[in-house]
């Protein structure tokens, strides 16, 4: 009963900021801000906001470029998952896919750029080819259309979206059907398609979901990888957020409720687009073709292929631009390699790194806390939690720091802490969910059984049991730490600066070696963490056979 | 007699429809078996005894054991053990951490432990992983770890079932003669009418 109500108690907790967060944007929107002394209701700063130039512009990009990335992940990972169908291999795909996941959104972007602007490595590959000693005249990186944001966001959501199918994939007894449509004739691809694809997408609607309002509100990629005039409306907001002058907050509060707006109307356009899918795959199935699926598996396959090698070989290029002497186009590598970067720029990478990880280290233990708290206390309302994900950074952020400002509290590391609480928690249940309820519940009945208390049965039965899941969504919840730049940047007020804030305000400065010194050691702090949870369960538990594969 | 298993007006239904009506008495030593096919409700009678009724089932009745009612108690402090037909040692633990995890802070604990090993000539298995023993093994030490609790009651849940014929009877002979020894209450429940047979008590036929 007690854990009930604290269970609950968190959920209220954790819906009431994001509630607040909200009411924090709409009342400054609607010119009531009593830390400027407004306090009457006026659409002068919607108005004003929506007279800015480019603004309309700002708003389809955010639109076009998210929901052409969610697209794109969506179908490449489905198509790519046919191409796998059945496959003995799938279930490795969880274990290379967690670091992948696990770089985050900065690095990866840092990492693109340098592999695909003009004078990147892929340019480099072509001029020696081709003969070329100058890099081409082409705007690649921050193309007005956002291709390259677009680019960027993909290589990232696929990882995640492959890891949320597979581990969805079971529920759907793809064996079964594969029997059934190998027996009248379909090939693999083109009978997964028709048969498991329609199930399991249904299952990953909410990651789906996720990923697309996290696409058309994404904040640091845009900023790396983004148009620039006009942005992103998301960069817009965060322009007028992160002023100086609080009277700007006022137009970016009113750009933030567009931003709703936008997020709305986006998850709009993706549920006709699910209908007409829907159509087509339906035709499709009453043709009763049994091929045909096969050619877009290949498609997918490469290039899942091509987006692995990008993000991996961006990752790789960070660590020798941040060693990097004389680099001259259309030299494959550096002259030389030499650490002067890393003692110039290491001392301050290490003050904005401290603070990373003290961060992401209390954030994450004390989520796993409440996950557990959460998963054995609040079993109907859990999907409670899972709104933060729906709902954008950048229209509830900027709402909670507004409100900050009227209760004139101070921007402090705790409460960038519990802003970071927001974003690990839903993911870290995430994580836990299935392990958490898959334990065989005999154990704890024959535990009973002995006579032992439930919290003597919860300690030496249930956790040690997931100690395996319970050090990977330890790991999850501090990679997402490490990765949070929107959180850290408003309510921190500027004052708490992480390696993320700090990559992200170099990027405009364009160093490379400076910037491939914070995405390498950004990767690092995120990536490090997964290795100790896949290698610390087989220490633990060498001599039980058992708990090895748990 | 005061140490009899009773258990009166069972009434047990699955979301609303009602699936089984039970009264009956168990005396100390002795083993009531109940038979049934698969959803007749025999596993969930056990769950309810234990107190762990799956929350889409609602039962009615009373369980009095030691002359005690125990239908509201919770089910740490019901005293009365089961085993189900998969061993179910706990995984992390040695085999010797398995016997102790039941006991408590009763006594010696240490020569209960080498004791009880010993009982099912496993003498030398203290800190060996459960998943180092063979399917046998595995359902001896789990007998003795639900044994060196010392419940009141002790409830079977197809506890044979998934080992092969041979082993099937020797461990059945060892398990109903250990718990007579003790001279608990047991209640058995099977579709194997060779479990019924040895069990050698009173059969309530289900379904």
């Amino acid at each position: 009963m007690i854990l009930r109500g604290m269970a609950i108690a968190t959920l209220v907790i954790v819906s009431a900021l994001l509630l607040s967060g909200l009411f924090g944007v709409i009342l400054p929107a609607l010119g009531i801000f009593p830390v400027l002394d407004k306090t009457e209701p006026t659409f002068d700063h919607l108005r004003h906001a929506l007279a800015i130039p480019g603004v309309y512009q700002a708003i389809g990009l955010a639109l076009g470029t998210g929901l052409l990335a969610t697209a794109v992940s969506c179908a490449a990972t489905l198509f790519f998952l046919a191409y796998m169908s059945n496959s003995k291999r799938l279930s490795q795909l969880l274990n290379i896919g967690a670091p992948f996941l696990a770089v985050p959104h900065a690095a990866a972007a840092f990492g693109l750029a340098f592999m695909i602007s003009p004078s990147g490595w892929i340019s480099r590959i072509f001029a020696n080819l081709l003969g070329l000693d100058r890099p081409p005249d082409l705007i690649i990186l921050n193309d007005p259309f956002g291709f390259s944001l677009v680019l960027g966001l993909v290589i990232k959501e696929i990882p995640f979206l492959l890891l949320m199918a597979v581990a969805a994939l079971p529920q759907t007894n793809p064996q079964q059907a594969f029997k059934l449509y190998s027996s009248l004739g379909y090939d693999h691809a083109t009978g997964w398609l028709k048969t498991i694809g329609p199930q399991l997408y249904r299952r990953t609607r909410l990651p789906v979901f996720a990923v697309l309002c996290f696409s058309v509100s994404v904040v640091d990629v845009a900023i790396i990888l983004g148009p620039n005039t006009p942005p992103t409306l998301s960069v817009l907001i965060t322009r007028f957020m992160s002023s100086p002058d609080i009277a700007e907050r006022l137009t970016g509060s009113a750009l933030a409720l567009v931003q709703l707006a936008v997020v709305i109307v986006s998850l709009a356009i993706w549920i006709l687009l699910e209908k007409l899918a829907a159509r087509l795959l339906g035709k499709w199935i009453d043709g009763g073709a049994r091929q045909g699926g096969q050619a877009f598996a290949w498609i997918a396959a490469l290039f899942i292929l091509l987006s692995t090698a990008l993000l991996t070989l961006g990752v790789i290029s960070l660590i020798v631009w941040s060693l990097a002497g004389f680099w001259s186009y259309p030299d494959l590598l550096p002259n030389r390699l030499e650490s002067n970067s890393w003692l110039r720029f290491g001392p301050s990478m290490l003050d904005a790194l401290w603070p990373t990880l003290e961060i992401a280290t209390i954030s994450s233990l004390v989520a796993y806390l409440l996950s557990l708290l959460l998963l054995s206390g609040a079993k109907r309302i859990l999907p409670v939690i899972y709104l933060a994900l729906l709902l954008p950074q950048i229209v509830f952020l900027p709402g909670i720091a507004n409100l900050m400002l009227d209760l004139g509290m101070d921007a402090s590391i705790g409460a960038v802490i519990a802003a970071h609480l927001l974003f690990v928690l839903p993911y870290m249940v995430l994580a836990l969910h299935g392990p958490y309820r898959g334990l065989d519940p005999r154990y704890e009945s024959v535990a009973a059984g002995l006579g032992v208390h439930p919290f003597l049965v919860f300690v030496q039965v249930r956790l040690p049991m997931l100690i395996g899941p319970s050090l990977a969504a330890l790991a999850i919840g501090f990679a997402v730490s490490v990765a949070q730049y929107l959180p850290t940047l408003l309510i921190g007020g500027g004052r708490v600066a992480t390696v993320s804030t700090e990559a992200v305000a170099l990027a405009s400065g364009g160093d490379r070696r400076v910037l491939g010194l914070y995405g390498f050691a950004q990767t690092l702090a995120a990536v490090l963490p997964f290795g100790l949870a896949i290698l610390l369960p087989s220490l633990i538990w060498r001599n039980r056979r058992g708990m090895r594969n748990a | 007699m005061l140490e009899n298993l009773v258990v009166s007006g069972f009434k047990l239904s699955l979301n609303g429809q009602p699936l089984l009506e039970l009264d009956f008495e168990v005396e100390p030593a002795q083993v009531l078996t109940v038979m049934g096919p698969s959803g007749s409700g025999k596993s969930s009678l056990l769950a309810w005894m234990t107190g762990n009724l799956s929350p889409e089932f609602t039962a009615e009745g009373q369980i009095m054991l030691q002359g005690k009612n125990l239908t509201n108690v919770p089910n740490h402090l019901r005293n009365i053990g089961i085993l189900f037909q998969d061993p179910l040692l706990f995984p992390h633990m040695s085999v010797g951490q398995n016997i102790a995890f039941g006991l408590g802070g009763r006594g010696n604990r240490e020569s209960v432990i080498q004791n009880a090993l010993e009982e099912v000539e496993l003498s030398g298995f203290r800190n060996r992983d459960p998943e180092a023993l063979s399917g046998g093994q595995r359902a001896r030490v789990a007998l003795m770890r639900a044994l060196v609790a010392r419940p009141d009651a002790l409830l079977l849940d197809e506890p044979f079932s998934k080992l092969d014929k041979q082993l099937r009877e020797s461990v059945r002979t060892l398990v109903f003669q250990r718990v007579k020894e003790r001279g608990i209450p047991m209640v058995l429940v099977t579709h194997d009418e060779n479990d019924a047979i040895a069990a050698g008590g009173p059969i309530i036929t289900l379904g």
